[in-house]
């Protein structure tokens, strides 16, 4: 880990537009954390392509740990009504919904500052339809110093 | 994007001071975002003129993107009784008002400690007088490479 990894928001990784799929829990694979713990400190979709009916998300970890319990990042939301530009955001508390809507602008991670500590595991996207298409930018900072996070 | 960029606050953008003028909304264009989204970091507004009488104002987003929705970054406040050297600022909470009073001195970013996700677009000053004189700064961060906030 450079020193420079521990500035701003740390490390950014980019995963490039794709359509969302049906997915149940743990979800569809988005990013993979290894090599020990990170800090989430951000989590970023902008929509691509607008959702036409109701599709409810939700964003998991399933760990690599033997006996790991999936864990969900947020609550669910339904992303209908959002449209092309239209931003989606975790709030960094998981018993708090996706943060979405038909807006271009949301507050970065309001509920986890510090960023939200995650094992080794695989970041996962849950949804209920084939509805919209979204590209994603994640930040994070290594906890251990050869943690990564990259995009599945 | 240097990576300098990311120190701080961000890269910071100077409005001259110039008169308030009577605009509805999405505002009168006081910064243009560009390339992508960014991580607004800061905004305040030091009063170079006092305003002499009723005086609101907000600051809101009119994405870039034709089927955007315009956004409020906070809620309309007045600002009657500010007078030269006071700052105003936003919280970051867009629910909130923007923070103002006879004050010299304000939080920065309270409810947004790592930003508010903007998609290009430009933010506006709505105003409802054409009273007062301010200048403003701008700090952020480009989420994607290329993104940046210029004065319109």
């Amino acid at each position: 880990m450079a020193w420079w990894d521990e500035l701003s928001l740390g490390i950014k990784v980019t995963k490039n537009a794709a359509a969302l799929a049906i997915d149940p829990s743990p979800g569809a694979p988005f990013f993979t954390v290894a090599g020990g713990y990170v800090r989430l400190t951000g989590l970023l979709g902008y929509c691509t392509v607008a959702p036409a009916l109701a599709n409810t998300c939700q964003f998991t970890l399933e760990p690599d740990a033997v006996g790991g319990a999936i864990t969900v990042l947020s609550a669910v939301l339904d992303i209908n009504g959002q449209t092309e530009g239209d931003l989606l955001t975790i709030t960094g508390a998981p018993g708090v919904a996706m943060v979405g809507g038909h807006v271009a602008r949301q507050q970065m991670m309001p509920a986890a500052p510090a960023g939200v500590v995650l094992g080794p595991g695989v970041i996962g996207f849950i949804a209920t339809a084939v509805q919209g298409t979204y590209r994603w930018v994640l930040w994070y900072k290594p906890i251990d110093d050869v943690a990564t996070v990259t995009v599945i | 994007m240097a990576w300098w960029d990311d120190l701080d606050l961000g890269v910071r953008v100077d409005r001259p001071a110039e008169a308030l003028a009577i605009t509805g909304t999405p505002g009168d264009p006081y910064f243009t975002i560009a390339g992508g989204m960014v991580l607004l970091t800061g905004l305040i507004g030091i009063i170079t003129a006092a305003p002499g009488g009723a005086q609101t104002i907000s600051f809101e987003l009119a994405p870039t993107i034709v089927a955007g929705a315009d956004v409020v970054l906070c809620t309309p406040t007045a600002i009657t009784t500010a007078t030269l050297g006071d700052v105003v600022t936003i919280s970051g909470d867009p629910t909130d008002a923007l923070i103002n009073g006879h004050l010299a001195s304000n939080l920065m970013m309270e409810d947004a400690p790592n930003g508010v996700a903007l998609a290009p677009g430009i933010l506006g000053l709505v105003a409802t007088a054409a009273i007062g004189t301010m200048r403003w700064v701008l700090w952020y961060k480009p989420a994607d490479v290329g993104a940046t906030v210029v004065v319109a």
